[in-house]
């Protein structure tokens, strides 16, 4: 219970880094404390085995910490210098959790958290994620140890021990009387001990090393040979803090091995200094590395050995051996492991966003990398992989080749210039200036490397290069997995509905591919436009272009996928064929059929009503046919469905009406005379084609139904849009998006109550107030006679259209009851704006 | 101008004359009396001399060139007397005109023949000769005045002679006729003494026909069917082109949009009058109407508002049978597709091969595909297509095309009475073949619609009735809420009174072509072989008179070419025939009879001999005429015809001269 | 008047499947509206003194009686074979060709005239073009108002012609209502 509590109250306590800075300060002085007084460490350390003892400064500590204790749980509220002891008093508790190291702990703590901001944050890394199951191996080491075990630790420990003897030897001078009973003692040392110690070691090291890398560089290897423990709890630790290390002391720069050339040639002393370090460095983290990406192997270390990958490859991704770290986060970038890939897109996703850390190299090798994997895994993978992408930024005027280009030229003309000044001044040298020459060339060039890494300046040219690497590559993947989503239907077109409408079937990369399409449209070559467009029609139809005659075609897409596709093809069209105007027929047929085929459920609307914003409402202009065939079907849609739907397809109907007056005459009755419609004289319902449908030879009835509505939003709609024709277009022009709309209604939707509801209440206030209610009653009563034998009319004229003739039965008879009420439900409002909906609408409308 | 000018100089001269004048008027007086009621005959005499110019000129040309020239002087004279003589004595100084022409010759001749050697009778005579050329000075000096009056006087038949020898004298010509309709609009009030009313009007045809370039015949028949002022209304109508219309093609386009694009175009337009929903009117235009990217796309026909009417008549409706029996250029055929939406069937025949092709073209244009165009004679088509097999039939007959003389100048002059009965048999035919072709008992239709371009009751109302008599048809309203009814009589015509349902169209009215609708509703297929039911009595009438004339025309009608035609045709032939003989002059008859066919010449001088004499009689003794002529015709035998002729020309002669 | 032979039925098909790919079933399925009768049936093609028709069936039932010299035209006529046996598609046959289009160019206002005299279609002229224009294919040509106005064959892809210079052939000229007037003894 307690503990339970306190554990929770002990995960906020890990140090954020902002706090660092004053920590560290404050750690060097107690660094120098603890290292003058070790004896006292190891003293209390042993002395607290013995817990019976009552010892005096243990009796104080104990006091101290009651009397902390009190006086924390008094003031809650801390200042800043506070919060730290309060840490601290946490973790005293934490460590009182396990009631033999309190003092332990304690020291531990004086001891370690100063140099470990990092691997503090390692462990609390540790805790968020696999925290659970760590404790468990801790619970394990403490309560089951076979014989066996105990005694391979007693070994271990002894080995330890000695080590830390040697170690105490060196740096204690003079022994304190006690040691001879610490000497004794240090038998029976238990495994918690060696665990604390091994702590502890870390922890030290981990001091040294960020006190000052140059010296204690070598203590690295020991902190690799920690790692290679068999204590998981101890290696895992070891990772994280070697981790913490590594980022603080990895520098800003990518090291160069020395070559032999160089190695030979003598150079100044701190330079040779400064070679080893950096060699060691290099060497140590390459071991690192190879230990982590060993571990990632294993199940029980892989959390946190990808931890330790992803963070420095987040952290550190101009540094070497970049190229593995990329090769294991890539790799677990899909893994079915929800923590871990969600760790690995996010480090590929900073890695995307400042490209500045690594000038871009490292995103060409990732995407490269995925797109590979990609290949391998043959499209099926974790969507997550491949939305990755759409973190990427490519800015434009770069990828533009032709100032690109101009510029480049101009950067080759400087550098040749320059070359061509040095060479002859160069050849006329004698060897040793020459050496030293190069050894400036190479400086000046390190240098300017280094400055670009640093200052984000990278060259044009050499920007331009990476992007277009990377947007083939990542144009490779979309079409890929296009490809082999148009095979698997292709491999099994009898595929039946069920699959199609439980979500994306068979090709999990589709969706994100899809998107990511659509936001590097306007980079997409030319050349691949056509066959990108060709896949995507194939797609959007679901892959059943050839038999369209075959009736109902049945399709392994969802139909939010293929409109995605129809949207997607239209913002490339859009972005790159502007120059000449491209009527994607095929997609317009596409998206006709799928308006059918739309369920409110199964698909979301959001994506219908994109697909109607963008290729209805911001296309240029249609043919007069295609959009009278889609003016009637939206009517008929926004019959069937709800009413952000519906709300949705009525402004896209009146952006249709107002664009191309032709299609007008859908709202007369008769179109001076015989029918626009050419040769097809009379409206098909069943056309596939919408430009066969013939729909100008029909008449917008549906509006009459729509204007009595449930929704009042609706109903006025309808209503303004059915008198558009003898008005002038000008007046109402909405500038109401339909996906806007849509939103709009949908949140509203869950507020909207029925409005039945209201008109009950109102019309028993009406009843109440009496005098009007007659009149009103009666008007609405023969209104809404009237309206139902006009209704009658043109249904008999359109009874064509069955399922449209069920919705209006249903919504006639919702009308018949509901008429009245609205009317004064109308009334009563317009009498009183404050309901919500009217203003909406209003603003809608006009 | 000529004339005017010979006036002045001449009535300067006359100037010192006045005094004398004056005091010589009293000795006018005597005359008086004697020449009052010369002055009916003599106006009757110069009325069938000019008639028949030519019958006069060896009689007496010497005193005609007299007469004509003491005209062409009186006339130049007349317009200084005018201030001090009153209205009442002008017709006396006419008179004195016309005497003085007349009595030398008489008196002469009378005193030869008395005794020749008196001297003193001779120098009486001579002075008498110097008293009445003073007295002719004066005279004329007073004509001089008169002439120059607002009243307006005839032109003798010698100031004609002289004027067909001058080029013609425009706007003396124009003035003329404005003058004449002006006293004939009032006649009472204007008219001039002992100028009879159809004087006028002869002098009136005479002048439109030079002065507008009719032939007598055209406007003969013009002004037996309008009042004067509305003839002349018609005839300015004529003159000036009506206004291009269009048809919007309702299978493509509708009339707004297509009056947007065109107006977009630079068209200037307006739609066309209430009763068409699909007509508009073009002003005028900067593109070529008729070349517009619409116009190839079949948006629209160009084509007369009257051509509309047949159509809406006929009301077609969808999913029906229709035969266009004379369908070219297809602007009546594409409406009508149109009206049915392309649905059902049209059969579109036309005769004349070269405009097969603009009716394919236009049809083709217009996006009509339910035609069936076939090139047959109207007349076979009930034997191609099958009798009783339609729903409706549009004949927009072949007709003189006297109605659309603002289209085409030349129907003023080319059309002649043979055309007209031409046309009017053909179109007879052409109805018979079209009611043959009609379902009577189809359940939508069972109509026929007859049309022509033609104003002639012989092309229309005549057909109409003959259609009426020969098969169980009867005449349905056009369903045209506006146009003119049909004639129900025409001069001694009398036509089944339903013909009123049927519409005429006059461009001075409705500002379109001159047209003839009429609507026919089959009743049986059966073909009644009698006559329709209930003749009316003058209908039975007319029917006899033609009957009495029907042997002797059809003997002719062998010479003429016309064998083919059937009794009936012959009895409303003749009654043609005889009635423009009875009206209209028969001088004009004769010129161009005499010109074409010297065979008819007889005849018509029978006729004009039947007329001059009723004309030249009283106005009570007319009524008996008809009687009296029909005992001569059908008491003669044919041989006798010529002798016969001779004898009613000198009985007319001796007439006019007995009369004194 | 007679049905077409196994060959002509192919070229003709032919002919027409260029311009509508699948929505050649449309034209040769579809249910005429034509005729008197309840069910006019469907359409048929017909061939008279080597022009092709497109007849609604009861039309050409009723159009037997009539005797071969003295009919003239029926239905619509769509085009004509050569004496060498090849078949030109008319400028009539853009009845049925334009609501069937399946590739479709819209000319600028300002290019229509020069169409209609029979030239071809520039990319300068080209106010909207329909995808998947494949080389050789058959193009209906309309105004920016979709009035049709001819047709063609493409001489290049839709996506070429956005490499292409302003006056580069998109569109062979074939046919054009302009022909109306300027042969309408041809036709």
């Amino acid at each position: 219970m307690v503990k339970k509590q306190k554990q929770k109250i002990i995960l906020p306590p890990d140090l954020p880094p902002d706090i660092n800075e004053d920590e560290i300060e404050v750690s060097d002085e107690d660094l120098q404390f603890v290292n003058e007084n070790r004896e006292y460490a190891g003293f209390v350390s042993r002395l607290d085995t013995k817990s019976i003892t009552k010892h005096v400064t243990r009796v104080a500590d104990v006091k101290e910490d009651a009397l902390e204790a009190l006086y924390e749980k008094r003031l809650k509220k801390k200042l800043l210098q506070r919060e730290q002891e309060e840490d601290s008093k946490l973790q005293v508790d934490h460590v009182e959790a396990l009631p033999i190291k309190t003092l332990d702990g304690q020291l531990k703590y004086r001891t370690v958290t100063k140099p470990s901001t990092a691997s503090e944050s390692g462990v609390t890394g540790e805790r968020e994620t696999g925290g659970d199951d760590e404790d468990d191996t801790a619970g394990k080491s403490i309560v089951k140890l076979t014989k066996a075990e105990k005694r391979a630790k007693l070994k271990k420990s002894r080995k330890e021990a000695k080590k830390q003897g040697k170690e105490l030897d060196e740096s204690e001078a003079e022994q304190t009387p006690q040691a001879v009973v610490l000497a004794e003692v240090k038998e029976d040392l238990t495994a918690e001990e060696a665990f604390e110690n091994k702590k502890r070691k870390l922890a030290e090291l981990g001091i040294a090393l960020l006190a000052d890398p140059e010296s204690n560089i070598k203590s690295l290897k020991e902190f690799l040979q920690l790692c290679k423990d068999n204590d998981h709890a101890i290696v895992k630790l070891g990772l994280l803090s070697l981790l913490a290390v590594f980022k603080d002391i990895i520098p800003g720069y990518r090291i160069r091995l020395p070559t032999e050339k160089e190695q030979e040639m003598k150079v100044s002393k701190d330079v040779k200094k400064m070679r080893f370090y950096e060699s060691t460095l290099l060497s140590s983290y390459k071991a690192y590395l190879q230990r982590l990406t060993a571990l990632e192997k294993q199940l029980s270390f892989q959390q946190v050995a990808i931890r330790c990958i992803c963070t420095l490859l987040d952290a550190v991704p101009h540094f070497n051996f970049r190229e593995s770290l990329l090769g294991v986060v890539v790799r677990n970038i899909g893994s079915p492991d929800d923590v871990i890939r969600r760790l690995c897109c996010s480090t590929i996703k900073s890695l995307f966003k400042n490209e500045g850390k690594h000038g871009g190299e490292a995103t060409v090798e990732a995407v490269r990398l995925i797109a590979h994997y990609v290949k391998d895994h043959n499209c099926q993978w974790h969507p997550d992989s491949i939305e990755v992408f759409l973190s990427l930024s490519f800015d434009e005027d770069i990828s533009r080749p032709e100032k690109a280009d101009e510029k480049n030229k101009g950067k080759n003309k400087k550098n040749k210039k320059r070359k061509s000044v040095e060479e002859p001044s160069q050849l006329q040298d004698n060897r040793r200036k020459r050496s030293k020459q190069e050894l400036t060339e190479k400086m000046r060039e390190e240098v300017n490397a280094d400055y670009k890494a640093v200052a984000f300046t990278p060259n044009v040219a050499e920007q331009r290069r990476k992007q277009s690497e990377t947007l083939s590559a990542v144009f490779e993947t979309y079409f890929r997995i296009l490809k082999h989503a148009l095979q698997s239907i292709a491999a099994r077109p009898e595929v039946d509905a069920s699959l199609s409408a439980g979500g994306s079937g068979s090709h999990p990369l589709l969706a994100p591919c899809l998107k990511g399409l659509g936001k590097f449209s306007h980079l997409i070559d030319i050349d691949f436009m056509g066959n990108l467009i060709d896949h995507l029609k194939r797609l959007a139809s679901g892959g059943s272009i050839s038999e369209n005659n075959s009736g109902k075609c049945l399709t392994s897409l969802t139909v939010s996928e293929r409109l995605q596709c129809c949207i997607v093809a239209f913002k490339v069209m859009r972005t790159n064929l502007d120059a000449l105007n491209v009527d994607l027929q095929q997609f317009f047929v596409q998206l006709y059929n799928l308006i059918l085929e739309y369920r409110p459920g199964r698909d979301q609307g959001e994506v219908l009503t994109e697909a109607l914003k963008v290729m209805l409402c911001d296309d240029r202009q249609h043919d007069m046919q295609k959009a009278a065939a889609f003016v009637k079907r939206l009517a008929t849609f926004s019959l069937c469905f709800g009413s952000a739907e519906s709300m949705a397809a009525l402004v896209t109907l009146k952006h249709l009406l107002q664009k191309n007056i032709k299609c007008r005459n859908l709202l007369e009755n008769d179109a001076g005379g015989g029918s626009v419609s050419g040769s097809i004289a009379k409206y098909h319902p069943y056309e596939k084609d919408s430009n066969l449908s013939g729909a100008l030879a029909s008449v917008l009835w549906e509006l009459n139904l729509l204007s009595k509505h449930y929704h009042p939003a609706i109903s006025l709609l309808a209503s303004n849009i059915s008198s558009m024709s003898v008005a002038n277009n000008q007046v109402y022009l909405s500038n109401i998006s339909p996906i806007q709309a849509f939103t709009d209604m949908s949140l509203e939707r869950e507020t909207f109550d029925p409005p039945s509801g209201i008109n009950k209440s109102n019309n028993k206030r009406k009843r109440g107030i009496g005098s009007s209610i007659s009149a009103s009653v009666e008007t609405s009563g023969e209104t809404s006679s009237i309206d139902e034998d006009e209704l009658r009319k043109k249904l008999s004229a359109h009874f064509m259209l069955l399922r449209d003739i069920k919705e209006n039965k249903k919504l006639r008879s919702e009308l018949e009851h509901v008429t009245s009420s609205l009317q004064q439900h109308k009334e009563y409002k317009q009498q009183k704006r404050k309901t919500t909906q009217r203003p909406k609408s209003k603003k809608k409308l006009v | 101008m000529g004339a005017t000018a010979v006036n002045k100089n001449t009535g300067s001269k006359r100037q010192q004359k006045k005094k004398q004048a004056l005091q010589k008027k009293k000795q006018n007086k005597e005359f008086f009396n004697a020449k009052t009621q010369k002055q009916m005959d003599l106006s009757d005499h110069s009325d069938s001399s000019d008639e028949e110019v030519e019958e006069y000129e060896d009689v007496n040309g010497v005193q005609e060139d007299s007469g004509s020239a003491s005209d062409i002087s009186s006339e130049g004279d007349d317009p200084l007397a005018h201030d001090f003589l009153q209205g009442s004595e002008e017709s006396d100084d006419e008179d004195d005109k016309g005497a003085s022409t007349q009595d030398p010759t008489s008196d002469s001749c009378s005193d030869s023949d008395s005794d020749e050697s008196d001297i003193e009778a001779k120098s009486k005579a001579i002075d008498e000769e110097k008293k009445k050329e003073e007295e002719e000075a004066v005279a004329e000096m007073q004509l001089n005045i008169k002439d120059e009056s607002d009243e307006f006087r005839l032109p003798t038949k010698q100031e004609l002679e002289e004027e067909s020898l001058r080029p013609p004298d425009l706007p003396n010509m124009q003035r003329r006729i404005k003058e004449i309709v002006r006293v004939l609009s009032n006649f009472k009030a204007l008219r001039q003494e002992g100028a009879t009313r159809k004087e006028y009007v002869e002098q009136l045809k005479r002048d439109l026909s030079s002065y507008y370039g009719y032939n007598e015949f055209l406007i003969g028949a013009l002004v037996e069917m309008f009042p004067i002022v509305e003839l002349m209304e018609l005839i300015e109508a004529f003159e000036k082109p009506r206004p291009i219309c269009l048809r919007t093609n309702t299978l493509k386009t509708r009339r707004r949009d297509l009056a947007d694009v065109l107006i977009n175009r630079g068209v200037n337009l307006d739609p066309l009058s209430k009763w068409s929903k699909v007509g508009l009117v073009v002003y005028d235009s900067q593109v070529p109407i008729g070349a517009t990217p619409e116009y190839m796309a079949g948006f629209y026909m160009l084509q007369s508002a009257s051509s509309f009417l047949p159509v809406m008549a006929l009301a077609p409706q969808e999913k029906e049978r229709i035969i266009d029996m004379a369908a070219a250029p297809g602007g009546k055929t594409t409406y009508i597709a149109a009206l049915m939406k392309n649905s059902g069937m049209i059969f579109a025949n036309e005769m004349k091969v070269p405009r097969l092709h603009s009716l394919t073209a236009n049809l083709h244009r217009m996006g009509v595909t339910n035609t069936v165009v076939c090139n047959y004679d109207g007349k076979e088509l009930p034997k191609v297509l099958g009798v009783n097999s339609v729903d409706r039939v549009l004949l927009d007959a072949p007709c003189s095309g006297t109605g659309v003389i603002s289209k085409d100048e030349s129907v003023k002059t080319s059309k002649s009475l043979e055309e007209i009965q031409k046309c009017a048999h053909l179109q007879k035919q052409l109805i018979l073949a079209a009611i043959d072709m009609v379902d009577a008992n189809s359940k939508s239709g069972g109509f026929i619609v007859y049309s022509t371009c033609s104003i002639m009751v012989a092309e229309n109302e005549a057909v109409i009735d003959y259609a009426l008599k020969k098969r169980d048809v009867k005449l349905v309203p056009c369903g045209l809420d506006f146009g003119r009814p049909g004639f129900i009589r025409f001069r001694e015509q009398r036509f089944h009174p339903s013909l009123e349902k049927t519409r005429r169209f006059y461009p001075h009215v409705h500002n379109m072509d001159g047209f003839f609708v009429a609507k026919l509703k089959k009743m049986s297929n059966a073909k009644p072989k009698v006559e329709s039911s209930t003749p009316s009595e003058t209908v039975e009438e007319g029917l006899e008179l033609g009957e009495n004339g029907s042997e002797k025309d059809s003997q002719e009608n062998v010479k003429q070419h016309l064998v083919e035609h059937s009794r009936k045709e012959n009895k409303v032939l003749k009654k043609d025939i005889t009635d423009n003989g009875k009206k209209e002059s028969p001088s004009s008859a004769i010129k161009n009879k005499k010109r074409k066919f010297p065979s008819r010449e007889r005849n018509d001088i029978t006729e004009n001999g039947k007329k001059r004499s009723p004309s030249s009689a009283i106005k009570r003794k007319k009524r008996k005429f008809p009687s009296r002529e029909q005992i001569e015709k059908i008491s003669r035998a044919r041989e006798e015809k010529r002798k016969a002729l001779r004898e009613k020309k000198k009985a007319a002669r001796q007439k006019s001269g007995g009369g004194e | 008047m007679r049905p077409l032979d196994e060959k002509e039925t192919t070229v003709v098909l032919e002919k027409l499947l260029k311009f509508t790919d699948n929505n050649l079933q449309n034209i040769v399925y579809n249910p005429s509206h034509e005729g008197p009768d309840p069910n006019p049936g469907r359409y048929c093609f017909r061939l008279h003194k080597n022009k092709v028709y497109y007849v609604s069936e009861s039309l050409v039932k009723r159009a037997t009686n009539v005797a071969r010299a003295n009919l003239v035209s029926l239905g619509t006529c769509i085009g004509k074979f050569t004496h060498h046996g090849n078949f030109h598609l008319t400028v009539q046959a853009l009845t049925i060709l334009a609501p069937n289009a399946k590739h479709k160019v819209w000319l600028k206002p300002t290019s229509e005239m020069s169409f209609l005299y029979g030239n071809h279609v520039l990319k300068g002229g080209l106010g909207r073009i329909t995808d998947a224009i494949a080389p050789g294919k058959g193009v209906v040509v309309f105004s920016m108002s979709d009035v049709p106005l001819g047709f063609g064959i493409a001489a290049k892809s839709a996506q070429d012609c956005r490499k292409l210079d302003p006056n580069g052939i998109v569109v062979l000229h074939q046919a054009d209502i302009g022909e109306y007037l300027r042969k309408e003894e041809e036709l």
